[in-house]
């Protein structure tokens, strides 16, 4: 087991808010995604154990989503959409220069851990069409400059926390819903935002 | 009983059993209804959509997919409408347009599914330009099966066959949508007892198996229907050959039996048939060197031999005879002797057993309709695999499932209750008050129980597993399955008289008494608990007759060694099954150089010898192998024959079993044996031998404290024999109890009535040196 004590009693205590072990997969998924950035084949051993189910079993289910991610991701995962309504206002820009900016292909992370990129699709951002998400938090509004200058402050400043009004308000344009409350949450991590798993957190 | 339900489907009413789906009550009419991923044993999952179909309803006609359609009165349905045909066709297109079309390569050609159904229903073009996925071409998923990823159609036949039949499901699909694929994890085989199904279940070629891989196409195949004669089960089976060679096994759906299930040993262990190392001639011992001689000659010899009427002749039969050739040993030894001949079987776990008037006997059925289910035996999974099945089928249905016995491990994993160590002591003995046992109170007083009874070691004294099916005859409803799980142990119950274990010819032969020995499809010297005794007892007689397939250690001692057929695929007759059950065994390859069956042999030496004999052929034995039973549907060919009767019949007869009563108490080890081994037919077949006789022992814990064992290894050093294996802990096992599988060379050399030394291996500090 690779799994430190800290980490397995937390996963026991999950385990415990199911009546059946194996409905806690998804959350020990989770629980394994914010622990190394993605779902390790070592990982998935433990969580097998846990649940009393075979290894591929886990396997299945983890690669079925999408947002568990089956390789070591970079700091920031960069997720522009590429569905309808971000197509038919030139998401395809955005896509190809942030793709230029990070020198990778679609899926791909940088060498230095500092990028993963992925055209993904709908994020339900439409009203703000072209959208993206910096480790799931959202940007709308977009133009291929702006999401350079968001990928270079990145970058440049390499936040622990991102948190989507800061950077809507310095990169983003048009929102969905620009009567919607201020937030100072974000994400700590490349791991989707769980207050529980500590991946997302308010910004001070 | 469910209610009938009247539909009519493209016109004709046809009437139905209310729970069936669809595609099933259209199928029993003959209507038949194309599909991929639906299989009858299997639970719908509506993948593949092949097999859609119009119904009304109340908004029009509507296409659903007939195989999770449940049927509901006055249903009318159209399975050849335009829709329909447009539907299979846009399904044929979009199944095809990731298919790589290799079928000129493909092992399935001819047979298969995917190609039958693209030519009866498909469109004939598609208007796909794009590239296909690829994958690399076969992967190895486990030693003997292979997985073409390109040709899978997704069906999840092979799946669902894992997790919900087999119940180890180490495959599975990974990924989504378009680049969904069945594999497994990294570094955990397919290593399943049963995943041969899998290949014959396969709708595509997608699955092979390596034992039949680009051997033959259908078409050139002879085929007929058999039983499987490699543990009491009995399962049906299907032989094919191309060019007298034996191919494939394929496993028919019994209802009763099988259910078309085979465990992996059964499918794949007739390879040895082919192998070059098998008998073909005659052969005498002359100073201890094997010289090939003429089967007249043996005749003869043995002739002077027994026409003195003095001579005491004994039999050691294997449990791999057919029928007929267990009558033809009886009718020799009714005329050689006036006095009543005892019989051994080559069965270290021969016991008396409960048959008789006052136990009822149970069917493979009644598991399922019972509301119990109690073992204490042998670990089904590694000795009567697909009886395993049977019992898992029963659970899953809500049958409550109860083991005795702290050596059951697999069975103890689908078990409601496991009665390991602390109610089962390591000499075998129940050490606690069964009737006080809470979920014995709840699940097994007053119900209907089907008991699996019998002993899982040599050691394990009668007495104990009697009085736990003593208790339950007392206090349920109970029937039993007596298992004994040896090949055709049954057919020798139900036409020897006075049959023996081999625990008793160790007892009872000796010179004195023996002076021609036939040992008969039996190699105790080279696996049995009681290997060495037998070895000595065999060394000390006149003069003893082997039959057999290969040479093997217990032939190397005999006098004579007589090539024979094998009683899969060489001969015809008949099998009977742990539920007296009694079908056919065919005869679809012929046998290699001068071999003869066992009958063939000991008629020939009978006429030979002038004795008298009235049964000189099959079918004249097969008449008086069933002397005792008064039925008019008696297990003769006649009526075996009948298409009605293919399953089998059956027809209880009380043994006569003689073992003289094990009563000992102390058990140094435990001993059993796993379902891959190396006994001379298992190494002669590739599949199996790939699939491991590993040596290894099983421990207690305390034991690896104990001796300081570590590495995994140890040694095992009993005077002059040293083996090293590997040893496993095993929680289940008492403190101080070593479970040593011992259908593994080697393993079986210990005398297990005296000490055995454990000590940290040597070989690991041989190594350290280097
Ligand atoms: S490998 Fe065969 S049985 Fe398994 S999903 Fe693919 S087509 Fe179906
Ligand atoms: S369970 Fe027994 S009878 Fe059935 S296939 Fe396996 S060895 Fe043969
Ligand atoms: S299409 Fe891009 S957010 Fe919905
Ligand atoms: S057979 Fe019905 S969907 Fe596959």
């Amino acid at each position: 087991m690779s799994w430190d004590e800290k980490l397995l009693k937390q996963a026991k205590k999950i385990i415990k808010l199911y009546p059946q072990k194996r409905s806690a997969l998804g959350t020990l998924l989770h629980l394994a995604q914010s622990k190394d950035g993605y779902i390790s084949d070592d990982s998935i051993s433990v969580i097998s154990d846990l649940v009393g189910i075979t290894e591929v079993q886990v396997k299945s289910v983890s690669t079925f989503y999408s947002m568990y991610k089956q390789e070591p991701t970079g700091k920031y995962l960069i997720s522009v959409c590429k569905s309808i309504s971000c197509e038919i206002n030139n998401s395809s820009e955005v896509i190809s220069k942030v793709q230029d900016f990070t020198g990778l292909n679609n899926n791909e992370t940088d060498e230095d851990g500092l990028f993963t990129f992925e055209a993904v699709e709908c994020i339900g951002a439409c009203g703000g069409a072209p959208a993206m998400q910096v480790n799931y938090e959202t940007v709308e509004g977009l133009t291929g400059d702006n999401a350079i200058n968001l990928c270079n402050w990145l970058k440049e400043k390499q936040p622990d926390i991102v948190v989507a009004d800061d950077m809507q308000k310095d990169f983003g344009g048009v929102k969905s819903f620009d009567w919607a409350i201020t937030d100072n949450t974000g994400a700590t991590s490349n791991a989707p935002g769980f207050q529980t798993l500590k991946t997302t957190k308010a910004k001070k | 009983m469910s209610d009938k339900v009247n539909l009519n489907v493209n016109g004709i009413d046809i009437q139905s059993d209310s729970n069936k789906l669809l595609i099933e009550a259209c199928e029993d009419s003959g209507i038949h209804i194309p599909r991929f991923c639906w299989h009858k044993r299997l639970d719908p999952v509506g993948m593949c959509r092949m097999c859609l179909v119009e119904i009304e309803t109340p908004r029009g006609k509507m296409l659903v997919p007939s195989c999770t359609t449940e049927i509901t009165d006055e249903m009318v349905v159209d399975t050849e409408s335009d829709v329909v045909k447009k539907a299979q066709e846009g399904v044929l297109e979009f199944l095809l347009i990731n298919h790589p079309l290799d079928c000129p390569i493909c092992d399935k050609a001819g047979e298969c599914p995917l190609q039958d159904q693209t030519m009866a229903y498909g469109p004939g073009e598609s208007r796909f330009v794009e590239e296909k996925r690829h994958f690399e071409k076969p992967i190895n998923i486990s030693e003997i099966i292979l997985l073409d990823r390109e040709r899978c159609i997704l069906c999840a036949r092979c799946t669902r066959f894992s997790d919900e039949i087999s119940g180890d499901p180490l495959i599975e699909f990974i990924q989504r949508g378009n680049k969904t694929e069945v594999n497994t994890f990294p570094n955990e085989p397919f290593k399943s007892y049963f995943s041969g199904n899998t290949v014959q279940i396969c709708p595509v070629g997608a699955l092979t198996s390596t034992s039949y891989r680009f051997k033959a196409r259908p078409w050139d195949l002879k085929s007929t229907r058999s039983t499987c004669n490699g543990c009491s089960m009995g399962c049906s089976i299907e032989l094919n050959s191309s060019q007298n060679k034996m191919l494939r096994i394929l496993g028919v759906d019994n209802d009763s039996v099988n259910q078309g299930w085979l465990c992996d040993k059964g499918r794949y262990n007739f390879e040895y048939l082919n192998s070059e190392k098998r008998l073909k001639t005659p052969q005498k011992s002359i100073n201890n060197n094997f010289v090939d001689v003429e089967i007249q000659d043996v005749y003869s010899e043995l002739s002077e031999i027994i026409q003195d009427r003095k001579t005491k002749v004994n039999f050691l039969l294997g449990s791999n005879l057919a029928n007929e050739d267990y009558v033809a040993f009886r009718e020799f030894s009714k005329s050689i002797s006036d006095t009543e001949q005892s019989f051994y079987i080559n069965d270290d776990l021969l016991y008396q057993g409960h048959f008789g008037q006052d136990n009822e006997l149970a069917k493979i059925d009644d598991l399922n309709s019972s509301d119990a289910i109690v073992v204490w035996a042998e670990d089904l999974k590694e000795k009567m695999p697909v009886l395993y099945l049977r019992v898992r089928q029963a659970v899953k249905k809500g049958v409550k499932l109860i083991v005795f016995g702290h050596t059951n491990k697999t069975l103890s994993d689908i078990a409601d209750v496991f009665y390991g160590k602390e109610t089962v002591s390591k000499n075998f003995e129940i050490i606690k008050d069964v009737s006080k046992l809470n979920e014995i109170k709840n699940y097994v007083i007053g119900k209907n129980v089907t008991a699996i009874i019998g002993k899982s070691t040599p050691q394990q004294s009668d007495d104990s597993v009697t009085e736990l099916f003593e208790f339950l005859r007392s206090n349920s409803n109970t029937k039993i399955l007596n298992a004994y799980t040896k090949g055709n142990i049954y057919g020798a119950f139900q036409t020897l008289e006075n049959i023996k274990g081999t625990r008793d010819f160790v007892e009872n032969i000796s010179g004195e008494n023996t002076d021609l020995l036939f040992i008969v499809g039996a190699d105790p010297v080279g696996r049995s608990f009681y290997s060495n005794q037998i070895k000595s007892i065999i060394e000390n007689l006149d003069t003893v007759v082997s039959l057999d397939i290969f040479n093997h250690e217990t032939a190397e001692l005999s006098n004579f060694v007589i090539p024979v057929s094998s009683t899969l695929g060489e001969k015809e007759g008949s099998f009977t099954n742990i539920e007296f059950r009694t079908s056919r065994i065919d005869k679809l390859v012929p046998s290699p150089g001068q071999t003869v069956s066992d009958w063939e042999f000991i008629t020939s030496l009978m006429n030979f010898a002038g004795l008298s004999n009235d049964s000189n052929s099959l079918e004249d034995l097969n008449n008086k192998a069933f002397v005792n039973i008064e039925t008019s549907s008696k297990p003769v060919f006649d009526n075996l024959d009948k298409p009605s009767n293919l399953d089998g019949i059956i027809n209880v007869y009380e043994p006569a079993i003689n073992t003289s009563e094990n009563n000992s108490t102390e058990a140094l080890f435990y001993t059993g044996e796993k379902l891959y081994g190396d006994s001379v037919t298992e190494r002669h077949s590739e599949s199996i031998s790939l699939l491991g006789s590993k040596k290894f022992i099983e421990v207690s814990q305390d034991i690896v404290d104990k001796f300081n064992l570590t590495s995994g290894q140890c040694s095992m050093v009993q005077g002059d024999i040293e083996t090293t294996v590997s040893y496993i802990i095993n929680d289940n096992l008492p403190n101080d109890l070593i479970y040593i599988p011992i259908n593994r060379r080697d393993l079986n050399k210990f005398d297990f009535s005296k000490e055995i030394k454990v000590l940290p291996s040597r070989v690991k500090e041989a190594l350290n040196v280097n």
